[in-house]
């Protein structure tokens, strides 16, 4: 038998539908992007308030004052959210890491580095793709993961362009040394960095933010960006303070100085 | 219908059946032990890492599912769009579309890191994630696979069509789904692309079709029934037509991402110095899973004999194993950019090419959904009157021709 | 060989697996004959009434966590660093009861009670 029209039709039929499913998909998965727009009065967090859309927490990093092989941040990090090691690079869990970069081809290229965490975009991919909201983004715009909930699917993962997330894939115990302030892991969990939100309630800063003040070179700035007068929101207002692949439009909440 | 077709439950009294069902069986307890290993171990078991985080699960969940939907379309064809000539089988790839989507199910499920949590999807719907439609979609369109069979059964005719019809556009739009989850990621440019889901849908009625051929092939021949040959000619033709739209689509894809120079590196990737990937893709994918059973399917001489178009059905079901696995890892194993035109390197393995090759326990996992699958199959058609006593050829579609 | 009726009973208990093999492991029979006996450590009053914590810690205990996690309004006494303070062994308290009963919460995964 040869293939008559109707096979043809049919086929055809079946893939024009499909295709009219993936762009009418794609339409409503952009909304628009604003920033910086309120004027509201500055506010504080206090243990017990409500998290709120009055404030929306971020981050500016001056890379110039970044020292290199400084790893302040990074330790203060793993010791306030008793991050494991697994002696593994690939299993290895990052809240935040020291990335170096230099130009692309050019020999002797001068080597810089920052700090990178978890962006806490404006429009997160890794929430949008979460089934069920475990990766959900609260009022004040931290972008969290509710451990509770998530079933551990790794689509997010896939999603988040920054590699700001790692799967838990060892069992680990709560240990006696740890700090008891934040609840360990489970395997099977996905989890990232989450601006140390139980310090943010109770009107503290990130444990990385106050170590690089402390030990490190001050490199890194928390605030509020609502806050017009706040250090953050002066930072970002000069023009030296960059995303990193803003072409993506996630508008993340962390900005560079000097990339 | 020209003729009437008896469907009767197969005796399964053979040795052959007995043998089939113990292989079957044991591979598909591999299934829930695999699954409780990972549940237990964590994923450090596997070759899934935090760079690489979805591996074989996820190709099996796409492929299987993929194979279901082209069941279904085919299951369909006779009720649905009037074709005769597919009445025979048309409970038999009704059953396979089921059996195939409950593995698949099976096979995303298990993979979670906390499949305890399975109740959770249901309780949290979340629009906007391709995963959390699907969830609902998979759902329904096992449902009204089950209901259809059903109604197959009893000989509602016309509830039978109005079913099949809704499980062919749920089908499309399952499979559609499918192809979005990675379509729809567009930080990834091996993943972003809006061809995605439809070509999806192209491989999933090639594979499918070439699992009708194996499956009927060789229930016919194990059960000594007596099979027209024609239908087997007639499957592998329209698995070549198939095959043709998906070279089409391949094509379009590559030669689209090929032309940005943003995409150059992750095209050339996939396409010129991937080592093992670009292997894949051109020896495995293109040549030996599209293009040699292609020209088998659509060549005369070859696609009038039962013996190479099987042969083309199985380098099909492998070829489309790789399309999967070739949508699914190469993606990961890019680095992500982060700066345009800068190198970088950190502790967290940024700006690698990530490894990946599948583990043992992967490969136990993925032979364990076969094993579901085929021992479904085999379990359904011993209960239940599935295979025709004979798949005649309808005279009168002879004469149009 | 598999009769049709027999296949199904097969079938169906494989799917009860997990059913009976909880049964056996949590000892739901085996544990029945005593009561839990509670070491209270600091006599007084709980964070609400016995009576209604008895029934419902557990729901409220979720109830503070979604509020906590989700909204960042965070409780002292009615999370478990409430719970701590007052009832600080979990083996002479919380485990009595659970171990009873044959629930055994996963949040002690995560959560640091009494280490
Ligand atoms: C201020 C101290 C205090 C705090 C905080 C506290 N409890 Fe209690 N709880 C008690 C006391 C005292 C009793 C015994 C009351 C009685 O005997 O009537 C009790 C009794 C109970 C009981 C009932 C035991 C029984 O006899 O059946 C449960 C269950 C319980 N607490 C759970 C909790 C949980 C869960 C938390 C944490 C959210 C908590 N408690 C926090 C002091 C406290
Ligand atoms: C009076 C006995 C009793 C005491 C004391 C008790 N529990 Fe419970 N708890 C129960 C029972 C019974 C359940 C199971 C409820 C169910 O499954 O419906 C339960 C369930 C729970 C759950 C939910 C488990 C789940 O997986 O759904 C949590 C959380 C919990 N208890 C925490 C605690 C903590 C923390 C303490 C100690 C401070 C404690 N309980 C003390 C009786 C008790
Ligand atoms: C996968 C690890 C994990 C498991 C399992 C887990 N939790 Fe949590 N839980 C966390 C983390 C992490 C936080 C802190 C979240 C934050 O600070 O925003 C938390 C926070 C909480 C809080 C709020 C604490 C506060 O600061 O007020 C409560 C209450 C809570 N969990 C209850 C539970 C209960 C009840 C269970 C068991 C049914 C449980 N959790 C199981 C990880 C876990």
């Amino acid at each position: 038998m040869a293939l008559d029209r109707r096979d043809f039709l049919t086929i055809g039929g079946l893939i024009a539908a499909g295709t009219a499913l993936g762009s009418v998909g794609s339409a409503f998965s952009h909304t628009a992007s604003g920033h910086e727009g309120h004027e509201a009065e500055p506010a504080v967090k206090r243990t017990g308030d409500r998290a709120s859309s009055k404030n929306k927490w971020g981050m500016v990093i001056d890379i110039e004052k970044c020292g290199e092989g400084c790893d302040a941040c990074v330790r203060a990090c793993r010791k306030e959210n008793n991050v494991p090691h697994f002696d593994d690079p690939k299993l290895d869990i990052h809240w935040i890491r020291k990335i170096t970069f230099k130009q692309k081809g050019v020999p002797g290229a001068e080597e810089r580095q920052m700090p990178a965490m978890c962006f806490h975009c404006e429009h997160p991919p890794c929430a949008h793709v979460c089934p069920v909201a475990a990766t959900f983004k609260r009022a004040d715009g931290i972008v969290l993961v509710d451990k509770h909930r998530c079933i551990g699917c790794r689509y997010c993962m896939i999603a988040c362009p920054y590699k700001a997330r790692s799967f838990v894939s060892m069992h680990v115990e709560p240990k006696p040394g740890d700090n008891r302030d934040v609840p360990v892991r489970m395997h099977g969990v996905v989890e990232k960095c989450n601006f140390c939100v139980h310090r943010i309630d109770s009107g503290e800063e990130p444990a990385c933010v106050e170590s690089c003040r402390k030990e490190g070179n001050g490199a890194m700035v928390f605030g509020d960006f609502n806050d017009r007068a706040s250090k953050v929101s002066e930072m970002v207002r000069t023009s030296r303070a960059r995303r990193i692949r803003p072409d993506l439009g996630c508008d993340p909440q962390v900005f560079y100085m000097g990339i | 219908m020209a003729t009437k077709i008896k469907h009767t439950r197969i005796e399964g009294k053979s040795s052959a059946y007995l043998v089939f069902m113990i292989v079957a069986g044991a591979l598909a307890a591999l299934s829930p032990l695999s699954a409780l290993y990972l549940f237990f171990e964590g994923h450090h078991v596997t070759s899934m890492t935090n760079q690489v985080p979805w591996g074989m699960p996820i190709v099996m969940a796409i492929y299987l599912i993929g194979a279901s939907a082209g069941s279904l379309v085919l299951s369909a064809m006779s009720s649905v769009f009037g074709r005769a000539e597919y009445k025979p089988f048309s409970r038999m790839a009704a059953l396979l579309a089921v059996l195939l989507i409950v593995a698949a199910l099976m096979a995303i499920i298990m993979d979670w890191g906390r499949p305890d949590r399975i109740l959770v999807p249901f309780f949290h719907f979340q629009p906007r994630s391709m995963f959390s439609l699907n969830a609902i979609l998979y759902s329904l369109y096992m449902a009204l696979g089950i209901v259809y069979l059903w109604a197959m059964f009893h000989n509602k005719e016309k509830l039978e069509r109005l079913l099949g019809l809704c499980a062919v556009a749920l089908a499309i739009l399952v499979h559609s789904g499918t192809g979005a989850i990675f379509g729809f990621v567009y930080v990834r440019e091996l993943y972003n692309s809006p061809l995605l889901p439809p070509s999806f849908i192209a491989a999933a009625l090639s594979s499918g079709t070439a699992l009708m051929i194996i499956t009927l092939h060789y229930t016919f021949r194990f059960t000594g029934r007596k099979l027209d040959e024609r239908h087997v000619h007639n499957l592998g033709k329209l698995m070549g037509v198939f095959i043709l739209v998906v070279i089409y689509f391949i094509f379009i894809e590559n030669v689209t991402r090929s032309y940005a120079p943003k995409n150059y590196e992750a095209a050339s990737f996939l396409l010129l110095h991937g080592g093992k990937y670009t292997a894949y893709f051109w020896i495995g994918l293109v040549l030996m899973g599209l293009v040699v059973p292609a020209i088998i399917a659509l060549n005369g001489a070859t696609g009038k004999s039962v013996r190479w178009i099987l042969a083309a059905s199985w380098l099909q079901l492998a070829g489309v194993m790789l399309e999967r696995y070739l949508i699914v890892i190469p993606a990961q194993i890019l680095p992500l950019e982060f700066f345009p035109n800068k190198e970088i390197t950190s502790g967290f393995l940024d700006g690698q090419f990530a490894e990946y090759s599948v583990s043992l326990l992967e490969w136990i996992y993925s032979l364990g959904l076969a094993g579901v699958v085929m021992f479904g199959y085999g379990l359904a058609i011993r209960l239940w009157p599935m295979v025709p006593t004979e798949a005649a050829y309808p005279e009168q579609l002879l004469k149009t021709n | 060989m598999l009769t049709r009726a027999g296949s199904v009973v097969v079938f169906l208990a494989v799917l009860a697996f997990p059913f009976f093999y909880n049964l056996v492991s949590t000892g739901y029979s085996s544990s029945a004959t005593a009561q839990p006996q509670l070491k209270i450590a600091k006599p007084g009053k709980c964070v609400e009434d016995t009576a209604w914590m008895r029934k419902n810690h557990m729901k409220m205990l979720i109830h503070v966590r979604e509020k906590a996690v989700r909204e960042g309004v965070r409780s002292v006494d009615h999370s478990f660093h409430g719970c701590i303070n007052c009832h600080p062994k979990r083996e002479e308290f919380c485990n009595r009861c659970h171990d009873y009963v044959g629930v055994k919460p996963e949040c002690w995964n995560c959560h640091h009670y009494d280490l």
